[in-house]
C-alpha cells in the first residue's frame, strides 16, 4: 500500500469544510467541542484528524454526518461536497446524502451492528432507504459483491454480528460504508479495538476500496504510528480546534507548532536504539477543561516557548512560508510564533 | 542469586469441562524474577495471549491449575500469615483502567493510606502523611494538588500516576503493571513510561510490563517474552527480539506494526495468514497439542501437529517453533 499513488482527482476537493462550530449547551455553560475548524480534502486522498480525548476530532466528524444530538448544536460554518453544503440540508435531504455523497464507519464495530439481524439485512438497509426498485436478487447480488470486496465470504450474509470476530465485524461495516459508492467515507478510529495483524489487514482493505471508489477518506484516530502508514495529510485538534495541517511528511518531519512537536517527540519508536535509554518525554500539564479554556491560545499554558502575547492574542490557522509548492499542500499552523 | 518470584511449569485451565470445553488460558510456563537483579520484563501479546493470567497468578489473585508459583521459593498458597504480610508488601500492581479502581465515594488519600495502614509502616498518622507525600513527589505530583480531592476531580493521568504512587508506597520488590498506559492519552504516555523506568533505576524495583503495544515495551524493558495464545512464543533481550524476531508470528506482529515515520511503510511481501475464524476455541482447547501459531503460519509444517518445545538459539533467548529444531541442541 502506497500512500502516494492514490488516484489524483480534480483539484477542486471531494470535501470542503469551512469554520465548522459545534457547542454543546449545558446548564454549566457553552462548551465549544469544536470551534473554526477547516479544511478540504481532495478526491482520491486520505486525511487523518489526530488529538487526544475531548480535542474534537470525533465531533468533527459526527457534525460532518449530522450525527450531533441536542444539547449539542452545529452553529456555523460549511462542509461541502460536490456544491451541496451537507450542513444546509434538511433531514430528509440529509439521509439521501448518507452512503451516497458520505458514510461513516464507526468506532468498535461491536457496538454498531443491530445484534439481532443478519449481516445481509443491515447491509440491504441502508440501501433500501435510498433505491427500492431492486428486486430480491438484484439485493443478494449486490450484498454478495460487497462482503466478497471486503474480503469476506458471501456466507457472512446469513450471520448473525455475534458469530463473527471483531475484525469481520468492521469489515462488514465497511462494506456498509462503500454500498452506494460515496464520494467521502469517515473511518472514526475503525480499529482502535483490534490488535496490529488484523488492524493492517482492514487498514488495506479500505485503502484498496477507497482507491476503486476514488472517494476521499477521514481517518480519525490517536494513533499517529498508523495515520503514518494510511494518510496523505494530516490535522492535528487541541482543545476544539485545528491547531496545525500539512502533509504527513510536513508534520512529521517539520512540525510547527509546539504542541505538535511535543507529540511526535513523545511516540515511542523500535528504530532509534540511541533514544531507547534516554528520557522518553510526555507533554507537562493536562488537556484544559473545555468549560473554562485559557485566554488566548488554549495551549499556552503547557506550551515551552510561550510568550506574554500568548494569554491574550487567540491564534489563527495560518499558512507558513515553507511550503513546498511541488506538494500543493501548505503547511498551516495556529500558534503566535509564527 | 534468589528468586522472589518464580513461575514452575504453571498451567491455568479455565471452564469445567462439563457444559462447555475447557479453555488453557496459560500452557506450561516458567519465569523467575530475581531479587538482587532489577529488571524490566515485557510480556507481549494480543488479547487472549495469557498476559493477564500471569499476573494474576504473580499476584496470587488465582492458583495455578498446575505447576508451582512461588514466593522466595515457597508455594504463594502455602505462606504463613507473615510471609503472606511480606509477600503483599513486596509484590505491587497497578491495573489498566484508572477510573475503575477508585472508590468514586472516597477522595484519593483513602487509597493511599489504607496501604499504609495495613502494612503498618507508620508509627502516627502525621507519619503516614509524610510517607505519602514524599511518595506522591517521587513521581512527579505535587501533594497540594492531588491529596484532598475525588477521584472525578484528577485527570486520566494524575489518577494513573496517584496507582504508581500507591505501588510505591510500600517500597516493594516487584510492580506488576497490567497495560498501565493503554487508557492513556499520547500526550502522558511518555511521562508514565519515564515513571516506571524511574521505578526500576533509582530504587531498584523490578517491573513486569504486560502490554500488547510492543513499541513502548521496546522502549522501557530489557527482557522481552512474546506469547500467543497461552504459550511463549518467543524469549529473550527486547533489542535482538524486535530487531531479528525468529518466530513466525513475532515476524508478523513486528512487521504489522505502524511506524509514525513517512518512509517506513508497514513491511511488504509479508505473508499474513488470516486465523480461521473458530480458531481460537480449538487450539485453545484442552486436547489441543500442536503448535498454537499452526494455522496461521507461512511455514507450517507436518510437524506443527506436535507442540513445540522452547529451543535456545542464542544466549538467553529461546523460541518456540520447529523450525529451529535442527539449527541448535534442544
Amino acid at each position: 500500500m502506497n500512500a502516494s499513488t492514490s488516484t489524483n482527482g480534480a483539484l477542486t476537493p471531494a470535501l470542503d469544510v469551512d469554520d465548522l462550530g459545534v457547542s454543546y449547551y449545558t446548564s454549566r455553560g457553552e462548551v465549544k467541542a469544536a470551534d473554526g475548524v477547516s479544511f478540504s480534502i481532495m478526491a482520491g486522498k486520505r486525511m487523518g484528524l489526530v488529538g487526544e480525548s475531548g480535542s474534537g476530532k470525533t465531533t468533527t466528524a459526527l457534525a460532518l454526518m449530522r450525527l450531533i444530538k441536542p444539547p449539542g448544536r452545529i452553529t456555523k460554518g460549511t462542509a461541502v461536497i460536490d456544491g451541496t453544503d451537507l450542513l444546509a440540508l434538511n433531514d430528509e435531504e440529509m439521509r439521501n446524502a448518507k452512503l451516497s455523497q458520505i458514510s461513516l464507519v464507526p468506532q468498535g464495530a461491536m457496538n454498531s451492528l443491530n445484534p439481532v439481524a443478519k449481516v445481509k439485512n443491515q447491509i440491504i438497509d441502508g440501501i433500501r432507504d435510498h433505491d427500492s426498485q431492486m428486486s430480491s436478487s438484484q439485493y443478494r447480488e449486490l450484498v454478495t459483491e460487497l462482503l466478497t470486496k471486503v474480503g469476506l465470504s458471501p456466507q457472512v450474509g446469513d450471520m448473525y454480528p455475534h458469530e463473527l470476530s471483531g475484525g469481520m465485524k468492521q469489515r462488514v461495516t465497511i462494506a456498509i460504508a462503500i454500498s452506494m459508492g460515496p464520494k467521502v467515507i469517515i473511518a472514526d478510529e475503525p480499529t482502535s479495538a483490534l490488535d496490529v495483524v488484523v488492524q493492517r489487514q482492514i487498514m488495506e482493505t479500505l485503502a484498496e476500496l477507497q482507491e476503486e471508489l476514488g472517494a476521499a477518506i477521514l481517518l480519525i484516530g490517536h494513533d499517529i504510528g498508523l495515520m503514518a502508514q494510511f494518510v496523505d495529510t494530516l490535522g492535528v485538534m487541541y482543545a476544539g480546534r485545528l491547531v496545525e495541517t500539512g502533509t504527513l511528511r510536513q508534520l512529521l518531519r517539520t512540525p510547527k507548532h509546539p504542541y505538535t512537536q511535543m507529540l511526535i517527540d513523545s511516540l515511542p519508536s523500535l528504530e532509534r536504539e540511541d533514544r531507547r535509554r534516554g528520557d522518553l518525554r510526555g507533554i507537562p500539564g493536562t488537556a484544559p477543561s473545555l468549560y473554562a479554556l485559557p485566554p488566548g491560545c488554549s495551549f499556552h499554558p503547557r506550551c515551552p516557548q510561550a510568550m506574554d502575547v500568548c494569554s491574550i492574542d487567540e491564534p489563527i490557522l495560518k499558512n507558513l512560508e515553507t511550503s513546498d509548492s511541488a506538494e500543493q499542500h501548505d503547511q498551516r499552523a495556529a500558534c503566535l510564533l509564527y | 542469586m534468589s528468586a522472589l518470584i518464580e513461575l514452575k511449569n504453571t498451567s491455568k485451565t479455565f471452564g469445567t469441562g462439563w457444559f462447555s470445553r475447557k479453555t488453557v488460558a496459560l500452557r506450561d510456563f516458567s519465569m523467575v524474577v530475581h531479587e538482587d537483579q532489577p529488571t524490566i520484563t515485557a510480556l507481549v501479546g494480543e488479547s487472549g495471549s495469557g498476559k493477564t493470567t500471569i499476573a494474576r497468578l504473580i499476584l496470587g489473585i488465582i492458583p495455578p491449575t498446575s505447576g508451582d508459583v512461588l514466593y522466595r521459593e515457597k508455594p504463594v498458597s502455602e505462606l504463613s500469615r507473615a510471609e503472606r504480610q511480606q509477600f503483599r508488601r513486596d509484590v505491587q500492581v497497578i491495573f489498566q483502567d484508572p477510573f475503575e479502581v477508585y472508590n468514586p465515594f472516597y477522595k484519593v488519600d483513602h487509597a493511599l493510606h489504607l496501604p499504609v495502614r495495613k502494612a503498618g509502616i507508620a508509627a502516627s498518622r502525621d507519619e503516614a502523611v509524610e510517607i505519602i507525600e514524599n511518595t506522591l513527589r517521587q513521581v512527579g505530583l505535587n501533594p497540594r494538588d492531588t491529596l484532598g480531592r475525588y477521584p472525578h476531580q484528577l485527570s486520566g493521568g494524575q489518577r494513573q500516576r496517584v496507582m504508581v504512587a500507591r505501588a510505591l508506597l510500600l517500597s516493594p520488590k516487584l510492580i506488576v503493571a497490567d497495560e498501565p498506559v493503554s487508557m492513556v492519552d499520547a500526550s502522558l504516555r511518555a511521562t508514565i513510561l519515564e515513571n516506571l523506568r524511574q521505578l526500576n533505576t533509582e530504587f531498584g524495583i523490578s517491573i513486569i510490563y504486560i502490554t500488547h503495544d510492543l513499541t513502548t515495551a521496546y522502549e522501557i524493558s530489557e527482557r522481552i517474552v512474546v506469547l500467543y495464545r497461552g504459550v511463549v512464543a518467543e524469549e529473550g533481550d527486547v533489542v535482538p527480539v524486535v530487531q531479528e524476531p525468529e518466530h513466525p508470528y513475532t515476524q508478523l506482529l513486528i512487521g504489522s506494526i505502524p511506524m509514525p515515520d513517512p518512509d517506513q511503510k508497514w513491511q511488504q511481501g509479508l505473508e499474513v495468514v488470516a486465523p480461521s475464524t473458530d480458531g481460537t476455541a480449538d487450539t485453545m482447547s484442552e486436547d489441543y497439542a500442536g503448535c498454537q501459531f499452526a494455522d496461521r503460519c507461512p511455514h507450517a509444517m507436518e510437524i506443527c501437529n506436535q507442540s513445540p518445545p522452547l529451543y535456545q538459539t542464542a544466549t538467553n533467548r529461546v523460541v518456540s517453533c520447529h523450525l529451529f529444531a535442527e539449527t541448535v541442541d534442544h
